[in-house]
C-alpha cells in the first residue's frame, strides 16, 4: 500500500489532520506526520530530518506521497529527499493538493490500494470538488477514469444534432461552458459512427466523436444535477447551440459546404511596418523553433507544479493579448484568442501531460508538448475544417505554454532559398541571423510597429507587416502556397488570384524602379527643390557600418551608437579597444562628422560587468547618462577613448538622456576632468570638442533654450521623447495611437527646441526613426531642423522626396501639423 | 611589531565562528523578529537564535572533526531545528560547502570563497529565488562575489568587502516587492521594508569576520 506522509508548520494541525485520516481509513493505512519544531516540536516550524525519517517509517514497494502545507514545508521536504539514499528517493511523490481535503483524499484512495499517481490525482481532485461546490471555475482537471462509470450508472437522453456543420467549434464550445456549472459527470458518444464516450468537458474529445449535422447522440450524466443538466443539455442542442438553426429539412447548399464561413472572423491586413511589395512563398518559422528538453525527471510533483503554473501564465498572457487586439482592432478579431483560450482548459490536454510526467517522467517541457501535438495532430486529421483549424489553435497554444514555460528558442533555420517569413514575433537577434538574399518579407504574428524587431527590419528594407494574426485566422500559414504583401498598407494576401499577382508584381516593380532613380542620385547633398540645404545623415551601431553609409548617400554619422563596444562581453572594453573602434571610423569617414553618442544602457540592457538594482520601470530608471554617472570610471574611461580618437577627426560627443541643466553640467564635469588629466598626461587629443545632447526627455526639450547656450549641437530622439510624453510603452502593442512621432504634441516640443536653439544659433538634428519617415522627414524640415540622421537604407529616398519640395511648402505643411489634434489627422494632411 | 595576515580558515576559526553566530543572533533576535513581524510571520529571530543554539550545543562534539564534518554537523542541526524557511536554506548552504571542506583542516581563501560559492549556488537552487525577489539571496550574491580574491588580498579584507556587499544588497530589498517565501503573499505591501533573511545574511559574515585571529 502506498505510504502518506504529512508535513506541516503545526503539530496540532498535522496530528489533528491524521485523526481526521484514521476516521475514513482505519489502521491499515501507513501515516506519519512530521510538523513542528523545537521542543516536543511545539513551535512552528518544519524539519527535514524529521520529514525524512517519517519518509522512511511508511515506505513500502509501493512508495509514498507526501503532503505540505505552505512556505518551508515545501523547501523541507525537497531538502528532506536530499538525506535519502538515491534508491529510497525514486518512488517518492510530492503532491501540490490542499493539505487537509488532499489528506482525506489521498489517505481513502491509498487505502483502497491504488498507486501513487492515482492517490496524488485523487487528492488533487479534492480541490475541484470544493471549487464545484462552492460554483467556481475549476483549476484542476477531473480524473478522467470516472468517465466510464458515469456512462454506465448514468441516466441518459437521444439527440439529434441539426447544426449545419455538425458540431464543430463554436457550439462544442458553447456546450462545454454551458455544462461547467453541472457537478455531474456528463459524457457524450456518438450513435451514428459509433464513437465515444467522451467528456464534456473536453474540446478536444468531443471533436474526436466527429460530429455532423443529423448524426445522432447519446449523453449519459450521473451526480445530483443529473436530470436538470440533461435537460438542460437537451435544450441547447435541440436550439442549434448558438448556430443559426437550417430550415426544416434543408441541406447545406452546395457552395457553403465547398467552402465553409471561417471562425472567427477574417480581415485581410495587419499593421504596416516596413514598405515595399513581397510575393512568394511562405516559411512558417514556428515549427522546430522551441529546443525542447529532452531529459527525464525523478521527482513528478515540482515538474506538475511547473506545468500548472505554465498554463495560468499563458493563459493570462493571452487574456491581455486578446485585451489589447480587442482595443487595436476591435471585439470581432479577438475572438481568436477565445478559442485558444477554450483550448488551454482542455482536460483531457493536461491530464495527458501529466500522465507523461509520471508514467514516462518526462521534463515538463517534453510532456507537454508531447501531449499537445497528439491532441493537435488528432484534430487535424478529422474531416470537419473547423476542427482542422483547432489543429492549429491547439499547435499555437502549445508554444505559447513552452514560452510560459521558459524554453529556449532555436536560432531561425537558415534558409536555402527566398521566402516570406511568418513568426509569431522576432526577437533582434532571431533578426540578426536572418540571410537577407532569401528573406523576401516578414510577416509578424504578433510584434508592434515601434518594437526593436520591426525597426530592424524597416532598417533592413524587408517588407514587413505586424500583428497580422486575424489575417491567418483559421488557417495555419503552412497551408498558403504563395503570400503577398505589401508592407505600406499593412495588406496581406493568401494565395492571391492571378490579376491580383499581376497587379502586385507591376507595382513592385515600379517601387523597384524608383528604389534604384533613388540610389542614382543619393551622393548629391541633401536639400528642398529651392536649395534649402538639410544635412542627411547616418545612424550606425558598429564601426564595420561607417562605409555603407557613405555608399548610401550619408554626409556624415549623425548618430553612433557606442553600445556595440560594451555588449555581449563579460568585462568592459579597455580605452584602447574602443579607441581603435572609433579611430577606425574617422579613417572611413575622413574630414566628415561623426557624432559619438556616449554609453545608453540600463533599464533594459543590461552589462554583465555593471551590477545595477533592479528596477520596476526600467525605462524611467537608471539608464544612459545616469548610469555613466553611477560608473563614473566606465564614463571617463569612454570619454578619453572618445577625445583620444578623434584627434585629427571631425568627432563630436553626444550625451544621451540628459533631463536638465544640472545633468549637462555634470557630464560635461566629467569631460573637463578628463581633458585636463590627457593634457597632464601629454596625450594628443581632440579638444576643444563639440559637445551636444539628445533631446529625448520632455523636461530637457521644455528647457531646450537654457541647454542650447552650454551645447554645441541638439539631437532629437523622436522614439524616446514620444514615448516619454505620451507615457506610452513603444513595446505595447495596445497603444499604437500614442507611439506615433507626429503626434502633434511631438511636433509641438520639437518646435520649441527648434526655436530656443536658434537663440543662440544651434543646429538640431533628428535622429529618431521618424527621420526616415517621409512625410514626418518634411513636416521636420518645415519645422526648422537642420540636420536628419537616419538608417542608411533610407537617405536615398528621403532626399529624393526632399528634392521633390519647396522650403515654403513643408513649412506650410508643418504649420497645418502643429494645429492638428491627433497624429492621425496630421497623417492625413497628405492623403 | 610584525602584523600576521590571515589567510585561511581552520577548524578553530569556524568553531569560533559558530559560537559567534549563536551569540549575534540571540542578541540580534528582535532586531530580526521586527522585520520579519513586518513583511512575514515574526519568527525569523527566534527561528535563527534557536537553530545556532543548537548549533553551540553541537560544537563540542564537533570542535575536533574536519571543518567539511563541522559544516554538515551544522547544516543538520539547521536542517532541523530552525523551523522556517531559513532552515532549510542556511542548511543547504552549509551541506553544499561541507563537500568542499571534507577532509580539510584549513581552508585557503580561495578554497573559502569556492566553497562558499558552492554553499551558495545549493541554496539558491534550493529556494529558486534569484536577485531581486527580496530574499538573503540579495545579500549572499554580492557578497560571495565580493569575497573573491584579489591582488595581495586577505581573508579579513574579503571579508570586509564582503561585509560591505552584503549591507548594500541588504539595502537594496527595501523597495523591493518580495516574489519568494512568505513575504510574497504581501505582494506590494511588502515593499518599504528590508528582508529579514538579508540581515541574518549579514550577521552570519560578520560572525566570521570576528572569529578571525586578530593580526
Ligand atoms: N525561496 C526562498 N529563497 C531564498 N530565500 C528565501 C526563500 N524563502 C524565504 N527566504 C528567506 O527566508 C527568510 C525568512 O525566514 P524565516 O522567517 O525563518 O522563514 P519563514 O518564512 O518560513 O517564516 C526571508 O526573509 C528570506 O530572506
Ligand atoms: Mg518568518
Amino acid at each position: 500500500m502506498v505510504g502518506l506522509v504529512l508535513v506541516s508548520h503545526s503539530r496540532a494541525l498535522a496530528l489533528a489532520t491524521q485523526e481526521l485520516v484514521r476516521s475514513m481509513t482505519g489502521p491499515a493505512l501507513p501515516l506519519a506526520i512530521a510538523a513542528g519544531v523545537g521542543e516536543e516540536h511545539r513551535e512552528l516550524g518544519t524539519d527535514a530530518v524529521e520529514i525524512s525519517e517519517a519518509i522512511l517509517s511508511v515506505q513500502g514497494p509501493e512508495g509514498v506521497v507526501v503532503l505540505m502545507d505552505m512556505g518551508s514545508a515545501v523547501l523541507s521536504s525537497e531538502t528532506a529527499l536530499d538525506l535519502l539514499d538515491e534508491s529510497a528517493r525514486a518512488n517518492i511523490t510530492f503532491c501540490p493538493a490542499p493539505f487537509v481535503e488532499g489528506a482525506v483524499a489521498a489517505g481513502v484512495t491509498a487505502n483502497l490500494g491504488a498507486p501513487r499517481e492515482e492517490v496524488c490525482r485523487e487528492a488533487l481532485a479534492s480541490l475541484q470538488q470544493k471549487n464545484h461546490a462552492l460554483a467556481e471555475k475549476s483549476s484542476t482537471p477531473a480524473p478522467s477514469e470516472a468517465l466510464q462509470k458515469a456512462d454506465a450508472a448514468g441516466q441518459t437522453i437521444r439527440l439529434t444534432v441539426p447544426n449545419l456543420h455538425g458540431l464543430h467549434a463554436r457550439p462544442a464550445a458553447r456546450l462545454i461552458s454551458e455544462t461547467r456549472p453541472f457537478h455531474a459527470e456528463i459524457t457524450v458518444r456518438n450513435l451514428t459512427n459509433q464513437r465515444g464516450p467522451v467528456s464534456v468537458r473536453s474540446l478536444s474529445s468531443l471533436a474526436s466523436l466527429e460530429i455532423l449535422q443529423d448524426n445522432e447522440i447519446e449523453v449519459a450524466a450521473t451526480g445530483d444535477d443529473a436530470s436538470s443538466a440533461l435537460e438542460k443539455i437537451s435544450g441547447l442542442v435541440k436550439g442549434g447551440l448558438g448556430d443559426p438553426l437550417p430550415p426544416r429539412n434543408g441541406k447545406a447548399p452546395a457552395a457553403a459546404q465547398a467552402e465553409p464561413p471561417v471562425t472567427p472572423k477574417q480581415t485581410d491586413r495587419g499593421v504596416p511596418v516596413a514598405e515595399g511589395i513581397a510575393i512568394g512563398p511562405g516559411t512558417h518559422l514556428e515549427e522546430a523553433d522551441f529546443e525542447i528538453p529532452q531529459n527525464k525527471i525523478e521527482n513528478d510533483a515540482p515538474e506538475i507544479a511547473r506545468l500548472q503554473k505554465a498554463v495560468a501564465d499563458a493563459r493570462e498572457a493571452l487574456a491581455t493579448r486578446q485585451a489589447q487586439m480587442r482595443a487595436t482592432v476591435g471585439a470581432a478579431h479577438a475572438e481568436i484568442y477565445e478559442a485558444q483560450a477554450l483550448a488551454l482548459q482542455d482536460p483531457e490536454l493536461i491530464d495527458r501531460a501529466i500522465s507523461f510526467i509520471r508514467a514516462d517522467h518526462d521534463n515538463t517541457a517534453l510532456a507537454w508538448s508531447r501531449a499537445n501535438e497528439e491532441i493537435a495532430r488528432r484534430y487535424e486529421s478529422l474531416q470537419d475544417p473547423y476542427f482542422r483549424a483547432r489543429g492549429a489553435d491547439m499547435k499555437d497554444i502549445g508554444r505559447q505554454v513552452l514560452e510560459a514555460l521558459g524554453v529556449k528558442r532555436a536560432p531561425a533555420k537558415p534558409l536555402s532559398e527566398p521566402r516570406i517569413l511568418v513568426a509569431p514575433d522576432f526577437a533582434p537577434s532571431q533578426i540578426a541571423s536572418l540571410e537577407r538574399k532569401f528573406v523576401l518579407g516578414v510577416i509578424l504574428l504578433d510584434g508592434g510597429p515601434t518594437a526593436h524587431s520591426s525597426i530592424l527590419l524597416r532598417a533592413l528594407n524587408i517588407p514587413t507587416v505586424v500583428q497580422a494574426r486575424e489575417v491567418f485566422a483559421g488557417r495555419s500559414p503552412d497551408s498558403v502556397q504563395t503570400l503577398a504583401l505589401d508592407g505600406s498598407t499593412g495588406k496581406v494576401w493568401l494565395d492571391p488570384a492571378a490579376e491580383v499577382l499581376a497587379d502586385l508584381r507591376a507595382r513592385q516593380v515600379d517601387q523597384r524602379q524608383r528604389a534604384a532613380e533613388d540610389k542614382e542620385s543619393c551622393l548629391q547633398p541633401g536639400a528642398t527643390l529651392d536649395g534649402h540645404r538639410v544635412e542627411i545623415l547616418a545612424n550606425i551601431g558598429h564601426a564595420s557600418e561607417a562605409r555603407e553609409a557613405l555608399q548610401a548617400g550619408a554626409e556624415g554619422v549623425g548618430l553612433l551608437r557606442t553600445e556595440f563596444l560594451f555588449l555581449e562581453r563579460d568585462s568592459a572594453p579597455t580605452e584602447e579597444e574602443q579607441m581603435e573602434a572609433l579611430r577606425s571610423i574617422g579613417v572611413e569617414l575622413k574630414e566628415k562628422p561623426l557624432t559619438v553618442r556616449t554609453l545608453d544602457v540600463g533599464g533594459d540592457k543590461k552589462l554583465p560587468y555593471v551590477q545595477l538594482a533592479p528596477e520596476e520601470n526600467p525605462f524611467l530608471g537608471v539608464r544612459a547618462i545616469r548610469l555613466c554617472f553611477q560608473q563614473e570610471d566606465l564614463f571617463a574611461t569612454q570619454l578619453r577613448a572618445i577625445l583620444r580618437a578623434g584627434h585629427q577627426h571631425e568627432f563630436q560627443i553626444m550625451f544621451p538622456m540628459i533631463a536638465d541643466l544640472s545633468d549637462l553640467r555634470r557630464a560635461k564635469a566629467v569631460l573637463e576632468k578628463v581633458h585636463l588629466q590627457l593634457e597632464h598626461e601629454k596625450i594628443p587629443h581632440l579638444w576643444p570638442i563639440k559637445t551636444g545632447i539628445m533631446v529625448e526627455i520632455p523636461s530637457a526639450a521644455i528647457a531646450a533654450e537654457a541647454l542650447a547656450e552650454q551645447v554645441d549641437f541638439f539631437s532629437i530622439g523622436t522614439n524616446d521623447l514620444t514615448q516619454y510624453a505620451l507615457a506610452a510603452d513603444r513595446g505595447n502593442p495596445a497603444l499604437l495611437p500614442y507611439q506615433d512621432s507626429l503626434h502633434p504634441a511631438v511636433l509641438h516640443l520639437i518646435q520649441h527646441v527648434v526655436k530656443g536653439a536658434a537663440r543662440f544659433n544651434r543646429p538640431v538634428a533628428i535622429c529618431g526613426e521618424a527621420a526616415s519617415d517621409e512625410l514626418a522627414a518634411l513636416i521636420f524640415v518645415g519645422l526648422g531642423v537642420h540636420e536628419l540622421s537616419m538608417t542608411r537604407t533610407k537617405i536615398a529616398r528621403i532626399k529624393s522626396v526632399l528634392r521633390q519640395h519647396k522650403l515654403g511648402d513643408v513649412q506650410q505643411l508643418a504649420e497645418k501639423a502643429l494645429a492638428c489634434h491627433t497624429a492621425g489627422e496630421v497623417r492625413a494632411l497628405l492623403r | 611589531m610584525e602584523t600576521m595576515t590571515v589567510n585561511s580558515l581552520d577548524s578553530a576559526t569556524v568553531v569560533r565562528w559558530m559560537q559567534h553566530c549563536a551569540e549575534t543572533y540571540q542578541q540580534h533576535k528582535d532586531e530580526l523578529t521586527a522585520l520579519d513581524a513586518a513583511i512575514g510571520d515574526a519568527d525569523h529571530g527566534a527561528n535563527m537564535a534557536r537553530g545556532f543554539t543548537a548549533v553551540q550545543g553541537k560544537l563540542d562534539g564537533l570542535k575536533d572533526k574536519d571543518i567539511g564534518a563541522i559544516f554538515k554537523g551544522v547544516a543538520m542541526t539547521l536542517i532541523s531545528t530552525v523551523g522556517g524557511a531559513s532552515g532549510p536554506l542556511y542548511g543547504t548552504f552549509f551541506l553544499q560547502a561541507a563537500s568542499g571542506a571534507n577532509g580539510k583542516t584549513s581552508l585557503t581563501q580561495e578554497e573559502v570563497a569556492a566553497d562558499f560559492a558552492a554553499g551558495l549556488k545549493g541554496l539558491m537552487s534550493r529556494g529558486k529565488a534569484v536577485v531581486g525577489e527580496k530574499t538573503m539571496v540579495d545579500a549572499l550574491v554580492p557578497a560571495l562575489d565580493a569575497l573573491k580574491p584579489v591582488a595581495n588580498d586577505t581573508l579579513a579584507a574579503a571579508l570586509d568587502r564582503a561585509i560591505a556587499a552584503a549591507r548594500k544588497g541588504a539595502d537594496s530589498t527595501v523597495p523591493m516587492v518580495a516574489k519568494k517565501g512568505r513575504a510574497s503573499y504581501l505582494g506590494e505591501r511588502s515593499a518599504g521594508h528590508m528582508d529579514p533573511g538579508c540581515l541574518s545574511s549579514v550577521l552570519l559574515l560578520e560572525a566570521l569576520k570576528q572569529a578571525l585571529p586578530s593580526g
